[in-house]
């Protein structure tokens, strides 16, 4: 697997005993108590592929800001309290940007909750996502919003039927460098429905993931067979929608008809995600669930969580 | 179905009438002489079918036929032998034409036109005058050869060209949802020779404004006094050598395609009529149209790419493929329009009126231009030094014929009327039934204008067009567009939206409505319009004739199909 190391940029708060901003590239973001699951998975990933930098809004932070309202009270609106931690986010924010070369980079801002992405269940679209976000203060607006979405009557009730207990909740909110991908796909090192390990299955389409995982697109499938890397099934869809960056946000609109049966990855690409879905699966322990992004020919690792549901089948 | 009685087809081919004989009313709108016909006819059509042979296209056989003196061609479908076959020559013209379309603008400049270039100096080395006349009629079939070649190149740049130029709008609209017409704003601006004309124009109007006796002459006498007039000051002089410069450049051009339409360098009249239109214009400037038309052009692109910067590589990159492209064959659709439809059947026209000349001197015609109703045969056979059977007598059988069909409007298609008809829907207006004075059509270029119509029928009549007239024509060559620089407006009875009018059209920024049905005889000089060339309609205002402007004996459609027997 191609690495890349990313410098960890200067300023960042390591030291700090309870830090309210946390670098994916930083040893703390590896503990999910602090960053929750998703950043942590990402930070412990980065040295077995590429991930693309950022930062992350620590639970600690959350606590801190919610600490005046009621945790018990139904939905709360939290807000980044103090100028403290806004001019921490407002700095890292640039600090990313200057990696970048750019004033204003765009960003993806997703909450990473503490119970979310763990091993035991999957918090998979419970929590909001948004997209292109360019600005430091539609950046911290994003990040109050996924703090709300913690508490919306939908993310309470998910929780509830697992058992999460409403005062473990802490919300980290992850902020990454976006991708404006090429092609998204999302990989699966075991078959989600059969649960069989033998296979690496990948659905492929243009443009961001939302599509793909959000079902609205007819995705490729490829399956390349783990013990001699083998393309065993190739299904090119007819690709009708794709989600793509605006100034706005993102956008589902049509894929343009010449590109709609064109087949989103080559071989070579198809094997270099099966590639990278085997790395992960032997890094995690566990069957995993990736989502990546092609930009320009080159991979990205925007997310991988344990498969939840067929890990008992595997595992037995 | 019945066809009209004014328009027999006694004549008829069995096997013809299983084919689809289309008349292209943009091009080849009028009855054509049999000289004419020679080249617009089987010349065009054995140049077009090399050139989809070349790219593989499906096309085993194109014909013409001059149907009751109109020209109409049919395409024969060629038929493969399996589904296989079928499928492997698709790929083939596909990756064929993909390959001509990117290397468009290079093609034309490296390989088409030196070649044009060649022969054109061929034809201007040739001694006419001097020629014997055996000399003349080796020198017919040659140049008859080379003229296919023309053609070959003609149409071997056309389905590039117009592909490009469509698979850049309709990508374009997927992306944005936008109209056609927004699609080609993207693509104007640039200079091409169609607009180089024009303004060339412009420029002797301008140097004409400086004299005041030149205004004079251009303004109150007809063309051929003007120029005897103008022969006789300096400054008259001084311009005349100026216009003799246009017309070297320019003087090939002719008011329609077909030969036997004069050249401006044989009567300048239709010069001198739009620069009497041009004078009546104090300001304007060309220049600066084109550049804001540039301007526009380059922040319509630079928003589309900041809309497309996220998007997946693979369409940015396609986008601006598709866009390259397209901007190259938008100026190629004028450029071999100059080159091959004027300059090099110019050519011909001058070799045809040589054997009228000698015809004329023998006693055989009575006019050079009388040449035009004699067929290739007919010039190949005559013997000039004796003075046989006059052709005098054939000539005016044949112009009675032409003049017995000129009244008639001929149908667009005849024979069997096959799935794959071309653009029919294009061709046809029709008076909308809930709005009594609207004529709908087709966009041409975009914008609303309001204006009194001008009908003008021939460029002879140019003259009468005033600023802020909406130009009312049947159809037109790219040689009326200078016209368009003087109109608030332009209304067709034909053409489609790539049609060379309409490409130039836009390069004015005029409003033009395309495919209202005998516009010409709906409207009258002086009624007011309004012309949304956008939604390619025209509405026609009360006041002046009112309603009564419709005659009832005009039907809002033309029959469109007619069947043999």
């Amino acid at each position: 697997m191609e690495t890349e190391t990313i410098d960890p940029p200067t300023g960042t708060n390591q030291a700090a005993p309870r830090p309210g901003i946390v670098w994916l590239e930083d040893a703390l973001c590896r503990d999910a108590s602090i960053v929750g699951a998703k950043a942590a998975n990402l930070s412990r990933l980065a040295a077995h592929c590429t991930i693309p930098s950022g930062f992350c809004i620590t639970g600690t932070a959350f606590d801190v800001a919610t600490a005046s309202g009621s945790r018990s009270a139904g939905p709360m609106p939290p807000a980044l309290q103090g100028p403290g931690l806004d001019n921490e986010v407002v700095g890292a924010y640039q600090t990313l940007g200057e990696l970048y070369g750019v004033a204003s980079p765009a960003v993806a801002v997703r909450s990473s909750a503490m119970d979310e992405d763990g091993g035991d269940a999957s918090f998979a679209g419970q929590h909001e996502t948004y997209l292109n976000v360019v600005g430091s203060d539609a950046v911290l607006e994003a990040i109050r919003r996924c703090w709300t979405s913690a508490f919306t009557p939908r993310a309470l009730e998910y929780r509830h039927r697992r058992g999460c207990e409403r005062e473990r909740i802490h919300a980290a909110v992850l902020v990454q460098r976006m991708v404006p991908a090429d092609v998204s796909a999302v990989a699966f090192t075991a078959d989600p429905v059969t649960g069989s390990p033998q296979e690496v299955l990948i659905n492929a389409s243009w443009g961001l993931g939302e599509s793909i995982v959000g079902g609205t697109v007819m995705p490729d499938t490829y399956r390349v067979r783990k013990a001699d890397l083998t393309v065993t099934a190739v299904e090119i869809a007819d690709k009708r929608r794709m989600t793509v960056g605006t100034a706005q946000g993102s956008l589902e609109v049509d894929v343009p008809r010449f590109l709609r049966a064109q087949p989103a990855l080559d071989e070579e690409q198809a094997l270099e995600v099966a590639r990278l879905g085997i790395s992960l699966e032997a890094e995690m322990g566990r069957p995993v669930d990736i989502e990546c992004a092609y930009k320009y020919g080159r991979l990205f690792v925007l997310q991988c969580r344990p498969i939840t549901h067929v890990v008992a089948s595997v595992a037995g | 179905m019945t066809k009209p009685p004014n328009f027999p087809m006694n004549k008829a081919v069995p096997e013809d009438a299983q084919l689809t004989w289309v008349h292209d009313a943009v091009h080849w709108p009028d009855p054509m002489p049999p000289l004419a016909f020679a080249i617009a006819g089987h010349s065009l059509a054995q140049g077009l079918l090399a050139a989809a042979r070349s790219y593989d296209l499906p096309i085993g056989d194109v014909r013409v036929r001059r149907i009751n003196t109109y020209r109409y061609q049919a395409t024969v479908p060629l038929v493969s032998a399996c589904e296989d076959e079928a499928g492997a020559r698709k790929k083939r013209s596909r990756d064929k034409l993909r390959a001509a379309i990117t290397g468009l603008g290079q093609l034309w400049t490296d390989e088409w036109l030196p070649e044009i270039e060649r022969h054109l100096a061929y034809w201007e080395g040739f001694d006419l005058h001097g020629a014997p006349t055996s000399a003349l009629v080796a020198h017919l079939d040659e140049t008859l050869a080379r003229m296919t070649r023309m053609w070959e190149i003609h149409f071997v740049l056309h389905y590039p060209m117009h592909r490009a130029i469509k698979q850049f709008t309709s990508l374009h609209q997927e992306l944005f949802g936008s109209s056609e017409l927004d699609a080609y704003q993207l693509l104007q601006g640039f200079d091409n020779r169609t607009i180089q004309m024009g303004r060339a124009l412009w420029v002797l109007s301008r140097q004409a404004l400086a004299d005041h006796p030149v205004v004079e002459a251009i303004q109150s006498y007809a063309a051929a006094d003007a120029l005897a007039v103008l022969g006789r000051s300096a400054e008259g002089r001084a311009f005349l050598e100026d216009l003799a410069k246009y017309l070297k450049e320019y003087g090939c051009r002719r008011e329609k395609l077909s030969l036997e339409h004069t050249s401006w360098s044989e009567d300048s009249t239709p010069v001198l009529q739009t620069l009497r239109t041009y004078l009546a214009q104090p300001h304007g400037d060309p220049y600066a149209e084109r550049d804001a038309l540039a301007v526009a052009r380059e922040r319509l692109v630079s928003e589309a790419r900041e809309a497309l910067r996220d998007y997946p590589w693979t369409i940015v990159n396609e986008f601006e493929q598709r866009l390259k492209a397209a901007q190259a064959a938008t100026v190629l659709m004028e450029e071999h329009n100059h080159w091959i439809d004027f300059r090099a059947m110019h050519q011909l026209r001058r070799l045809f009126l040589e054997f009228g000349s000698r015809l004329v001197a023998c006693g055989m015609l009575e006019a050079e231009r009388d040449v035009f109703y004699l067929t290739l045969d007919e010039l190949r056979q005559t013997d000039f030094s004796h003075h046989r059977s006059s052709l005098r007598g054939l000539v005016r059988e044949r112009q009675a014929e032409m003049d017995r069909f000129r009244g008639t409007t001929p149908p667009p298609v005849l024979g069997t009327l096959g799935s794959d008809s071309p653009r029919m829907s294009s061709r046809c207006s029709s008076i909308a039934a809930t709005e009594p004075l609207v004529l709908r059509g087709s966009p041409g270029s975009s914008g609303r204008a309001w204006g009194p119509a001008r009908v003008v029928r021939t460029l002879e009549e140019a003259g009468k067009l005033q600023p802020g007239d909406v130009l009312v024509a049947r159809t037109a060559s790219s040689s009326w567009t200078p016209l368009f620089a003087t109109a608030a407006a332009v209304i067709f009875e034909t053409g489609g939206i790539l049609s060379h009018c309409a490409v130039v059209a836009r390069e004015y920024g005029v409003p033009m409505v395309l495919g209202i049905h005998m516009g010409t005889e709906l409207i009258h000089d002086g009624q007011m319009l309004e012309v949304d060339g956008d939604g390619g309609m025209v509405r026609l205002a009360f006041g002046n004739r009112g309603r009564s402007a419709i005659p009832a004996h005009i039907q809002p459609r033309a029959p469109r199909v007619l069947l043999y027997r």
